[in-house]
């Protein structure tokens, strides 16, 4: 176990999720975000009230009991990630997202708990008790992440010397000199691995949501970017990104997400076979007649990202059933859960539509329709909705809570367009 | 003239971000690490204190919160290329919590750290 020290508290007082601490079933630490979850202003109302009056039972029946966690001390015990409930003081049941860690407090065992709202058909992936594998798994991407961030580290050292060096030198080299612009390309190089490693960091931090006007075009352009060097040779990637798309009300970090499951789900498809991913990525308006045509799809102007793959890809049949949080899947079968759940979630989250056309064996064309930020209806003649897509049904996030994906098994599938 | 004391422990950077500094007019001291670094303030105290946060002897947090418990009106800025993948904690949001005045994310350009280190010697 953890003992945790002084600092880190002070630290979590600053984070946007709760942070609770308890020890023999009680209360002992709560930070702002978290007194704002149990509906408290002051940590006095809160602390050595007992545990179970504020975490509901579904997240309870969950934990190790605590004669159990005092053995745990020398075995290394394994923090577990889980949704369920949580009441706050004025009665308010809140579905949470809570992550729970046995740690030392004052020398007793104790538990920290990470904690946030969780989001319609986003935070659905219960992971109470890891098995064996699952541990294994878990602690190697935790070392694949330690190991990536002393990379990141030793080679934003490297660029820091490489610029800085290369600046120093061009002050000496006069403007007319061939030098003079070798070293510019070698500053210029530079700046671009920096960048590519900026966006990186910000795809692999998680961040509090940061929801604004967002033209998707140009995110989607500098994040393919950096996907593309991931996507093995043998697949063919093709892009067909507007100019220039509508603004959208959209949080970046969550459309990178959203880009990189859809991506993911295709590549890792036709990772043996190869065959081609094409992208595309413009505006869509769907008249009434449309939106009545293509059952669940309000009529408005979106902007439409089309993921599709040759073979594979998302199953359109799993597409149609809400990932079961009871579900023992393990590997890749949970991998494709998980990124499904949050493609889902995600697009339910920011008023949008899921369309899946095909079928595993000849491919899967995933439609996302975002609501445009100032939506507005072209002219009946004008519009892009294409009859294949309208017969498509469809799902839809906000008013069902959890998006129901209907498939229209039929419609032809693989890239076309 | 003002002075910077520049604390990293990478070899080629702090000679680099020394050169450069001094080009622009300033008196340099320099420091391996934050032991080094605090012993070099409390023989002479520069206007700035460049501190890196990601050092092996004592590392930048620690090293700033004993500068600033010592000299509470030391100016520092902090800098680190390093970065917590899982995301429990940003060390340049960090450093500011300990008291740093400033940060800057390594790679920077020269312009960027010229920038920072005469606002902190101009304040």
């Amino acid at each position: 176990m953890k003992d945790v020290p002084l600092f880190p508290l002070a630290f979590a007082d600053q984070l946007s999720d709760g942070v609770i601490v308890a020890t023999k079933g009680s209360l002992r630490y709560v930070n702002p975000s978290g007194l704002l979850l149990l509906g408290a202003e002051r940590l006095e109302q809160v602390s050595g009230k007992p545990l179970s009056m504020f975490l509901g039972q579904d997240v309870i029946s969950k934990l190790l009991p605590w004669e159990e966690l005092r053995r745990q001390d020398d075995r290394g015990a394994t923090g577990a990630t889980m949704t369920g409930h949580l009441y706050g003081l004025d009665g308010r049941r809140v579905a949470i997202r809570l992550s729970s860690l046995p740690i030392l407090w004052e020398r007793g065992p104790a538990y920290l708990f990470v904690v946030r709202k969780a989001r319609a058909g986003f935070d659905v992936v219960d992971q109470p008790l890891l098995t064996e594998a699952q541990q294994v798994a878990s602690s190697k991407i935790r070392t694949v992440g330690m190991l990536a961030a002393g990379i990141i580290h030793e080679v934003n050292n490297t660029l820091t010397a490489v610029l800085g060096y290369g600046q120093l030198a061009l002050r000496l080299i006069p403007a007319d000199n061939k030098a003079h612009r070798h070293v510019q390309q070698v500053i210029a190089s530079g700046r671009k691995s920096s960048e590519l490693i900026q966006q990186i960091l910000m795809f692999a931090r998680p961040s509090p949501e940061t929801r604004g006007p967002l033209s998707f075009h140009i995110l989607a352009n500098e994040f393919l970017a950096l996907l593309r060097s991931a996507i093995p040779s043998w697949i063919v990637v093709k892009e067909e990104i507007a100019d220039v798309t509508s603004p959208i009300e959209a949080d970046p970090a969550q459309m990178r997400l959203l880009l990189a499951n859809l991506i993911a789900d295709a590549v890792h498809a036709m990772c043996r076979t190869g065959g081609v991913l094409h992208i595309q990525l413009h505006d869509e308006d769907v008249s009434t007649e449309q939106a009545a045509s293509a059952d669940g799809l309000p009529a408005g102007r979106y902007v439409c990202l089309r993921v599709m793959d040759s073979g594979g890809g998302m199953d359109a049949q799993e597409m149609r059933q809400p990932p079961d949080p009871s579900a023992t899947t393990e590997g890749f079968d949970r991998e494709r859960e998980i990124r499904r759940s949050a493609v889902l979630g995600i697009v339910s989250d920011h008023g949008g539509t899921v369309i899946v056309n095909g079928s595993l064996e000849s491919g899967t064309r995933v439609s996302v329709f975002i609501p445009a930020k100032a939506s507005s209806m072209r002219p009946e003649g004008e519009s892009r909705f294409s009859s294949s897509r309208s017969q498509a049904s469809s799902c839809q996030g906000p008013r069902s809570g959890f998006p129901e994906p209907l498939i229209e098994e039929s419609d032809a599938v693989g890239p076309r367009d | 003239m003002p002075s910077v004391l520049v604390i990293d422990d990478d070899d080629q950077i702090r000679r680099m971000i020394r050169e450069a500094l001094e080009q622009a007019g300033y008196v340099v001291q320099e420091a391996r690490g934050g032991e080094e670094g605090l012993k070099r303030y409390r023989a002479s105290p520069t206007d700035v204190v460049l501190m890196d946060i990601l050092m092996p002897d004592q590392d930048g947090l620690e090293s700033i919160l004993a500068l600033r418990q010592e000299f509470p009106s030391a100016r520092v800025i902090a800098m680190t290329g390093g970065s917590d993948m899982i995301g429990i904690m940003n060390f340049l949001d960090v450093a500011k919590m300990m008291g740093a005045c400033r940060t800057i994310q390594k790679p920077f350009d020269l312009q960027t750290l010229l920038a920072a280190v005469a606002a902190e010697t101009d304040a």
